[in-house]
């Protein structure tokens, strides 16, 4: 019980960051003086930051900048790549080689390092941090769209599309779309969790949301000059972030049980 | 021995090709983006001698080929320029900043490795019992909880509260513990994980029933014939993570205020020092395609049936 709505939980409270932020007049920005650095109590349950700012309502926005993050990337890099992925994989040759290239190319930057040099040379703003995870995202879905459309495009039913006389773009589209779908949306939904921390990692090193806006990730860069006296600060979006992460990664190995999709990185 | 020469040659091609590609991709960095990058690094106040002053410096004032051509001959010739701030050649900065990151880079290894293989085997053994759910739930934790919040909370609990470890730099004894713990476990995670799920797969293979028939104690089973077998793919995972390693956990370096080249890249972009930026990211990336492609080489050297399938 607690393992399959625990997670489910979570992300709903997390999307109703969105919607609070639009009903209730919260005041991340608001500056007060008299309650600096105040630990969590009944009348800021998070208690405040080094501008004496709620925390609460500093969480509840950097909620919503990571879901607007998290969202335009992940639909960005999902479409992007499956539709490089599909179009390299149904043409082959040529086309193919080349688009393997590039991809090997994008691979060959580790980790979120890419994503850091554009966010850096762009300059902050969460227009640029969408930018730079979208440059860097779209490259796993097409070489996983790609491996998938290789592995169906010779099946019998594409082939009997095929001596219909049926177009290109409409069995792509109604013959093989509809068969990669599922792998697609496992990868996308441990997506989501990995942009999260992305988000949050660019904006810790100050390159994610300018200021006074909030994120989690600079919310915690903050905090940790004030680790001694208000640790508050670091651990209530911390905790926020872990909770939205694991909760996104259970529903994305749930969604891989459902599916019955076998270990996505397996398939290259 | 001729298919090993073939397959070699075919992953130093590979290798070669994707360089080429970073190279070509770290020059347009600061052309790809728009705006004039001296502005961005100079301000918008600044006067328009010193913009002309450092876009000749940079070379920023030549025709584009022209740049391109400059820079490959420089990666060639191993002359990466120097910084714009201080002026310190480039590849001298990297020297020095090196050892920090490869010290790291070996201890967070060693420390995902001694924590890694015990999870991995226990829950493989005990699978569906509550030991295998608490060994998962630990790498799903781990994998939950971004790096940078880690070290915080290790740098709270561990430096500030007790007092054992320094909270940052490079100085002093047991420095190196916590950004090691931060990166070891976050790969500990992945790993453990994946030694679960192969050894599940061998564990079910007949030479284990055979060396389990035959009266082999478990450990002798586990380690002698089980891991043996299992450990190939995890190879490849712990090269493709020591090249993620190598190339400098930028964020958790940050943290720690750990002076390897991860801290430098974060360094250079504040100051806006665009070449330093652009020869470590060079470089980065130019050693986790080295270490990925010996990775491959390494695995098809233990394991025959790859060379043989791909060569």
């Amino acid at each position: 019980m607690l393992r399959k709505y625990f997670p489910i939980t979570i992300v709903v409270l997390w999307l109703l960051m969105i919607v609070a932020g639009l009903i209730f007049p919260f005041n991340p920005n608001q500056i007060d003086l008299t309650h600096i650095l105040a630990t969590p109590g009944w009348d800021s349950l998070f208690g405040n930051d080094d501008l004496g700012r709620s925390i609460l309502d500093r969480t509840i926005t950097g909620g919503f900048t990571s879901f607007i993050v998290a969202a335009f990337v992940t639909v960005i890099s999902v479409v992007v790549g499956t539709f490089v992925g599909c179009i390299s994989g149904y043409i082959g040759g040529w086309v193919d080689g080349l688009i393997v290239r590039v991809i090997d190319i994008f691979l060959a930057f580790p980790g979120i390092l890419l994503a850091i040099a554009l966010s850096g040379v762009m300059g902050p703003g969460i227009e640029n941090v969408i930018i730079a995870l979208s440059i860097v995202g779209w490259v796993g879905y097409a070489r996983l769209s790609r491996a998938q459309v290789l592995s169906i495009k010779n099946r019998e039913h594409v082939l009997a599309a095929h001596a219909l006389g049926t177009g290109h773009f409409e069995i792509i589209k109604t013959h093989i779309l509809p068969l990669i779908m599922a792998p697609l949306i496992v990868e996308g939904t441990f997506g989501i969790a990995g942009i999260v921390i992305a988000e949050a990692g660019l904006s810790y090193l100050g390159l994610g949301v300018q200021p006074p806006a909030s994120s989690w990730g600079s919310m915690i860069r903050d905090g940790s000059q004030y680790l001694l006296v208000a640790p508050h600060m670091v651990i209530a979006p911390g905790i926020m972030l872990m909770l939205v992460v694991l909760s996104v990664n259970l529903i994305g190995d749930q969604i891989r049980d459902h599916l019955d999709v076998k270990d996505v990185n397996k398939r290259k | 021995m001729n298919e090993m020469f073939k397959y070699i040659l075919k992953k130093l091609i590979g290798a070669t090709i994707s360089i080429a590609g970073v190279v070509c991709l770290v020059f347009l960095l600061i052309h790809l983006v728009p705006g004039d990058p001296v502005e961005i690094m100079l301000g918008e106040s600044a006067r328009a001698a010193d913009k002309a002053a450092l876009a000749a410096k940079l070379g920023l004032d030549k025709p584009l080929l022209q740049q391109f051509v400059d820079f490959v001959y420089g990666v060639f010739t191993l002359n990466f320029g120097e910084s714009y701030i201080t002026g310190e050649p480039i590849t001298r900065m990297i020297l020095d900043r090196l050892p920090a990151t490869v010290w790291l880079a070996l201890a967070s290894l060693l420390i995902a490795v001694l924590i890694a293989f015990p999870l991995g085997a226990i829950a493989a053994l005990k699978k569906n019992t509550l030991a295998d759910s608490a060994a998962m739930g630990f790498s799903l934790l781990g994998v939950s909880i971004p790096n940078f919040w880690m070290g915080q909370i290790l740098i709270l609990i561990f430096a500030l509260l007790l007092g054992w470890f320094p909270v940052s730099g490079y100085q002093g004894h047991g420095a190196i513990v916590l950004p090691a713990i931060t990166l070891g476990t976050a790969l500990a995670a992945i790993l453990s994980r994946m030694i679960r799920s192969t050894l599940l797969e061998v564990l079910g293979e007949d030479y284990i029933r055979t060396a389990r028939a035959k009266g082999c104690s478990q450990t002798r089973v586990i380690v002698m014939h089980a891991m043996r077998n299992a450990i190939l793919p995890v190879i490849t995972l712990i090269g493709l993570q020591l090249g993620t390693l190598l190339a400098g956990a930028v964020i958790t370096e940050k943290v720690f205020s750990w002076p390897g080249i991860g801290l430098m890249v974060v360094e250079s972009i504040q100051k806006r020092d665009y070449p330093v930026v652009q020869i470590s990211v060079l470089l980065i990336s130019s050693t986790y395609v080295l270490v990925n492609m010996l990775t491959d080489i390494l695995y098809a050297v233990i394991d025959p049936r790859i060379r043989l399938r791909e060569g």
